[in-house]
């Protein structure tokens, strides 16, 4: 494969997608023993330990009832046919055959529970697997999502798990229950002819020898199988998710080009898996025959000379094709092995993925039942790489039921003032206090559950209106909903889509306008009723008219909060207690508005900048 | 069986190796049966009386025939497997090919009502379930019909009666594997039906993580993904015990007709030795092995039909996406749309998404070229709706949309997008660099021109303060963009087109004050000579239109110039003075009161 990043710009267009631009190279080594992986995964199977143990038994049992049917096959051909050809007698096969029937029976019991109970733990393992995974991601601290790559993480909760539930499933068990019946014939095979059996067990070092030889190799190809999968569904998601800027744009062509690179790459990759296993398959059939010939040779001769009767042969052969089965079995376990342990080694990289942003320990953790909004920033610096700092030594106090606005250029931090606050990140010096306690020592859930925020992105989940709103506080009624709409301006357009309050949002919210997010984003911090309320370009793509709106609802809505509004349209700040300026990290003025227009700083220059200059240009 | 035809005709492109594998498989059956007859010889031979001498001189010829068979049938079966995995890899990316290629052809429609994680697993889980039948099933079903028939016919000539007991197996795997494929295959369409909705769901959940933790619902969401999961389970259950039933059932029926032939046979060598029509050890040998022969193939039949059900089921799935409907595509003569000038009429245009709700009512507007469109209007009173005409997002229900005088309609959907500049209002950004990004629409543009438009969108200064400048990867892998950065971008890529028709839905709320007061600098000049569409909350723009239309519920209310809807005191006079006038002389008080 040529990923080797670097050259021209032109060329690395043409050497491949983005998404394998990084890092895909070094991932062709396992850096995680199996040993570990698999104590691990045993550790997801110990709560099914009863049911394990009736399955083993009912393997035992089914194992048992297979070693037999050669036995009784020698006996057959030995006491009632042989000795029948001469003296005609063919009563002895009816009983003969009634115990044929009767093990039949219990056998086709015994795989009915087997097959159940096999399914029923692999597929409960891999679920409290996702459930694992899904709890994990809900605490991964948002680095994580900011980074990495939501198409390749739902493989690993999908495709992954779905591997390992396969593999958990249907592989491992068998082949323990193989393992029984790989002793049970040798022990079988030893007591009949101990010669015939060391003649036997001759080509199978060679079985076992070829799937060892393979092994390196089987691995690193699943692998890039594994891993060109991942490539088209990273590459789809994003096509599909933007598929309206590639119509807009009229980009349909290359999109496609993008997507054949990937979709090539897999293809490629699953080839080499389909000629390795092919080449596998045929390896495992020709040392299999080369033991088919010297037993029957060296059967025969024996017969011949006496030492053994053609029962005893015939047993053999059939011990043999039973001894073969596990062993190509082993072969095709150690596929499905390799692809679980990828797997598997993928998903517990996920979950033992470090969280940044911890909570503290149940022990010495805050609880706030009651906040009356104080907040301090003390000596805060933040990078969110080493070396760029995004915020410099901030010091601001805001006092319970204070109303301040963060104003300032874009990308001057004011976000990640707030993104401190709720602790979606922890500052790289300095301390958050929220009524006197560092927000590092506050429980998760008390600490935001104080706190009403408006994001900038106002993500809608695909859900309904209502269940949507209420989405921070399941038990609010309908009356206590419609009155923050009612506020915040947006009762009357929910009330105009085609089903009011239980329109569903769609995916990505492409049903109702960004504004119509925003007031939606806005009705479901407001039914918290929280103590802090934070507004981040909450309004920023609401019209000018229903801005007008929500501006006078504010007004109550805002007394006995401590608030917190960013917003670049500066009508919406005005009316702040306190102006804060952030510019570059830094504070740079602070003040309301009357003073911070008297001092003709930043503040001033941006103002004027908005509202007069029109005037004079036009 | 439409699916499965449809499918066939994937498969059909290479027929030719279709062909080699089914010789191959023909050929098989029997080289693979050559052990068991060179062995009943053999055992024949050691009927008592037998001649020492003739039994091992048989040795030689008959271990080197079985090896020679093995070896050959070795090799066919490797050619086999891998003509058959080439084949079904291939279908698989000629599947996923047409179907991505189907994607990029839907209209916006479709989008507004299908979800992404949906869309995906068909396209990825759904696609190699199918590959996976036709890798496995067919060559099975081939296989083993081709062994009945080999292996059925020299047994016939062996033995009739024992070939029919033999071959008793088939009717009643049938019975039982069709049985099985009725019952199962809607609980496999459910299964996927509930595994699409878990990767919905998962995804919903990483996009939206901040949400989650904000109204600290991690357990709601968790509560809701193991709702998903336990219904996923049940399902699989469901089916394993349907599996642990019906294809062990397959086994319990083969045993019996094992014992049978034990019986049947044991006793037929018992009564004819020393006759003529002599039946010997070694025949009886041979059927009991071709039983446990056969056996496997059939319960792999039996496997396949699984396969097969839940193969169908995906096809199906994929199939849906292949054959959504296109509502917005080009007209059989559709021609090229020539340059233009910029001139866009609306002609009484109606729209609605649903039936008897409509968005837009009878609007009638000309924009000379070169003239800037301010679009003002409360939420949902239609102002994106309206833009997306325009490039053909949608089509309109009624009326006509006139570019330099040529109805849309008539010309191809491309020739038109390829000459209107779009910054939509939902900002995505590609995860590749910040330069494929600007010139996503435009790729074979010089980095000089790249650089300019970044500049006119005031996207050059923070493009330059990364490490990387232009080939920073920006999104999920790359940096992360503050939302006024993803609109500059955006706006940049609108204009690198150069287009005569620019449209900007709202594209700089989230830039602040100064940045957009440069932009709006630059766009002057940009301006010149364009036909431009602006929905916008910013006072500037607005009043520098040349023409100002105000939306009220999908109509018209007002339109005209600043001047000229300032003078009528209308809703455009009292927006204008509450929210874009200065006022720091007023109080909220006075606000109110007007």
């Amino acid at each position: 494969m040529g990923f080797h990043g670097g050259g021209g710009i032109g060329s690395e267009q043409r050497r491949g997608p983005p998404w394998m631009r990084r890092d895909e190279k070094k991932k062709s080594e396992r850096k995680v023993s199996d040993k570990n992986l698999l104590k691990r995964l045993i550790k997801y199977i110990v709560p099914f330990r009863q049911r394990m143990a009736i399955l083993a038994l009912l393997m035992l049992l089914g194992s048992i009832a297979g070693l037999l049917t050669p036995l009784l096959t020698q006996i057959v051909f030995d006491n009632i046919i042989v000795p029948g050809m001469v003296s005609g007698d063919k009563s002895g096969l009816t009983w003969w055959v009634m115990i044929m029937v009767a093990l039949a029976l219990g056998n086709w019991g015994l795989n009915y529970g087997r097959t159940y109970l096999i399914s029923w733990i692999g597929n409960s393992t891999i679920y409290r697997l996702r459930e694992d995974l899904f709890a994990k991601l809900q605490v991964l601290s948002l680095k994580y999502f900011a980074e990495g790559d939501t198409g390749r993480t739902m493989s690993r909760v999908t495709n992954d798990a779905e591997t390992l539930s396969r593999f958990l499933g249907f592989e491992i068990l068998d082949v323990i229950s193989e393992a029984v019946t790989i002793f049970g014939s040798l022990f079988l095979m030893f007591s009949l002819s101990f010669n015939l059996t060391l003649v036997s067990l001759l080509t199978i070092p060679i079985m076992l020898a070829v799937p060892l030889f393979m092994r390196s190799r089987m691995r690193s190809t699943f692998r890039q199988a594994r891993q060109s999968i991942a490539g088209v569904t990273s590459v789809l998601q994003e096509s599909v998710s933007g598929i309206r800027v590639v119509q807009a744009f009229s980009r349909e062509t290359q999109d496609a080009k993008t997507f054949d690179y990937v979709n090539m790459q897999n293809l490629k990759a699953n080839l080499r898996v389909a000629m390795i296993a092919a080449f596998f398959h045929m390896g495992i059939t020709i040392v299999r025959v080369a033991g088919t010939v010297i037993l029957l040779w060296y059967g025969v001769t024996q017969i011949v000379a006496g030492n053994i009767t053609l029962g005893v042969l015939i047993a053999f052969q059939l011990y043999m094709m039973r001894f073969m089965r596990p062993i190509m079995m082993l072969a095709n376990f150690y596929n499905s092995y390799q692809e679980a342990m990828a797997g598997a080694e993928r998903i517990f990289e996920l979950m033992d993925m470090k969280i940044d942003v911890e909570e503290p320990p149940k022990t010495r953790r805050i609880e706030l039942s009651q906040v009356n909004g104080e907040i301090k920033y003390d000596r805060i610096t933040f990078e969110y790489e080493p070396g760029v700092p995004v915020l410099k030594d901030i010091n601001l106090t805001i006092s319970p039921n204070e109303k301040v606005a963060f104003v300032g250029p874009t990308g001057a931090g004011k976000t990640t003032m707030i993104n401190l606050l709720c602790r979606f990140y922890d500052p790289t010096e300095g301390a958050v206090f929220i009524d006197g306690h560092n927000v590092h020592d506050v429980s998760f859930n008390s600490l935001r559950d104080h706190m009403g925020i408006v994001p900038q992105d106002s993500f809608l989940f695909q859900n309904t209106v209502r269940e949507n709103i209420r989405y921070g506080k399941p038990e609010a009624t309908d009356e206590e909903i419609a009155n923050v709409t009612k506020v915040v301006g947006a009762h009357d357009f929910i009330n105009r889509l085609p089903e009011g309050y239980d329109t569903m949002i769609r995916e990505g919210a492409t049903n109702i306008s960004i504004g119509q997010r925003q007031l939606i984003a806005f009705s479901r911090a407001l039914l918290k009723n929280p103590r802090i309320l934070i507004l981040d370009e909450a309004t920023s793509s609401v019209d000018p008219y229903t801005e007008l709106i929500i501006q006078e609802g504010l007004e109550k809505l805002l007394e006995n909060r401590t608030s917190i509004i960013i917003a670049h349209r500066l009508s919406t700040v005005r009316n702040a207690d306190r102006i804060v300026v952030i510019n570059q990290g830094e504070i740079a003025e602070m003040g309301n508005h009357q003073q911070l227009m008297k001092k003709g700083g930043l503040y001033s220059h941006l103002y004027n900048m908005q509202f007069r200059e029109p005037e004079i240009e036009s | 069986m439409g699916s499965f035809l449809r499918l066939m005709r994937y498969v059909a492109k290479y027929w030719h190796l279709f062909i080699v594998s089914f010789v191959l498989i023909i050929i098989n059956s029997y080289l693979a049966f050559i052990p068991q007859l060179v062995m009943r010889d053999i055992f024949n031979a050691l009927t008592p009386p037998f001649d020492s001498t003739s039994v091992l001189g048989m040795l030689p010829v008959a271990c080197l025939t079985i090896i020679v068979a093995s070896v050959l049938s070795g090799v066919f079966v490797f050619c086999r497997d891998y003509a058959m995995r080439y084949v079904s890899q291939r279908a698989l990316y000629d599947l996923r090919k047409s179907t991505f290629d189907a994607l990029l052809s839907k209209s916006f429609s479709f989008y507004d009502q299908s979800q992404t994680g949906d869309i995906i697993s068909r396209t990825t889980s759904d696609i190699e379930q199918v590959s996976r039948m036709l890798s496995m099933w067919i060559p099975r079903i081939a296989g083993t019909i081709s062994t009945i028939i080999v292996a059925g016919g020299i047994l016939f000539s062996i033995n009739y009666q024992m070939t029919i007991i033999l071959l008793l197996q088939v009717p009643f795997v049938f019975l039982i594997t069709n049985r099985y494929r009725k019952l199962s295959r809607p609980i496999f369409r459910k299964q996927r039906k509930i595994f699409g909705e878990i990767t919905t769901f998962l995804q919903q959940n990483i996009v939206g993580t901040r949400v989650v933790r904000i109204f600290t619902q991690e357990n709601y969401e968790k509560g809701r993904f193991n709702d998903k999961n336990t219904r996923y389970l049940n399902q699989m259950l469901a089916s394993a015990k349907l599996r642990g039933f019906y294809p062990t059932l397959n086994t319990l029926i083969m045993s019996v007709i094992t014992a049978v032939l034990w019986w049947f046979g044991g006793g037929l060598v018992i009564d004819t030795f020393g006759t003529l029509m002599e039946f010997k050890w070694g025949d009886l040998v041979l059927f009991i092995q071709s039983m446990s022969r056969l056996t496997r193939p059939i319960s792999f039949l039996s496997m396949s039909i699984r396969i097969y059900s839940q193969a169908m089921a995906a096809s199906t799935r994929v199939f849906e996406v292949l054959d959504a409907e296109v509502d917005v595509k080009d007209k059989s003569d559709a021609f090229n749309l020539p340059s233009i000038k910029g001139e866009v009429k609306f002609e009484q245009v109606f729209f609605e998404y649903i039936e008897g709700k409509p968005v837009l009512k009878n609007i009638n507007l000309t924009a000379e070229p070169g003239m800037t469109i301010a679009i003002l209007g409360a939420t949902g009173s239609g102002k994106s709706t309206f833009i997306n005409l325009i490039p053909r997002f949608y089509d309109a229900t009624s009326g006509r949309l006139l570019i330099d005088g040529y109805d849309i309609r008539d010309v191809t959907v491309k020739s038109v997008r390829k000459q209107i500049g779009i910054a939509l209002q939902e900002v995505f950004l590609f995860a590749r660099t910040i330069k494929e990004n600007i010139a996503f629409g435009n790729p074979d543009v010089s980095m000089e021109e790249i650089i300019e438009a970044a500049k006119a969108a005031q996207a050059h200064d923070f493009i330059m303060s990364f490490p990387n400048g232009y080939e920073t990867i920006v999104g999920e892998r790359g940096v992360t963009l503050s939302g006024g950065q993803k609109q500059r971008i955006t706006i940049a890529r609108a204009i690198l087109m150069d287009p005569k028709i620019l449209i900007l839905d709202d594209t700089t709320s989230f830039v602040d004050t100064e940045t957009e007061h440069h932009i709006q600098k630059a766009l002057e000049t940009l301006l010149k000579n364009r036909t431009t569409f602006v929905i916008t909350q910013r006072v500037s723009t607005i009043k520098n239109a040349d023409k100002i239309i105000v939306l009220e519920n999908g109509e018209i209310i007002e339109s005209g110039s600043h001047e000229e809807l300032i003078v009528k005191n209308g809703i455009y006079t009292k927006i204008y003075s509450t929210q874009f006038a200065p006022q720091e002389e007023l109080t909220t008080q006075e606000i109110k009161l007007r």
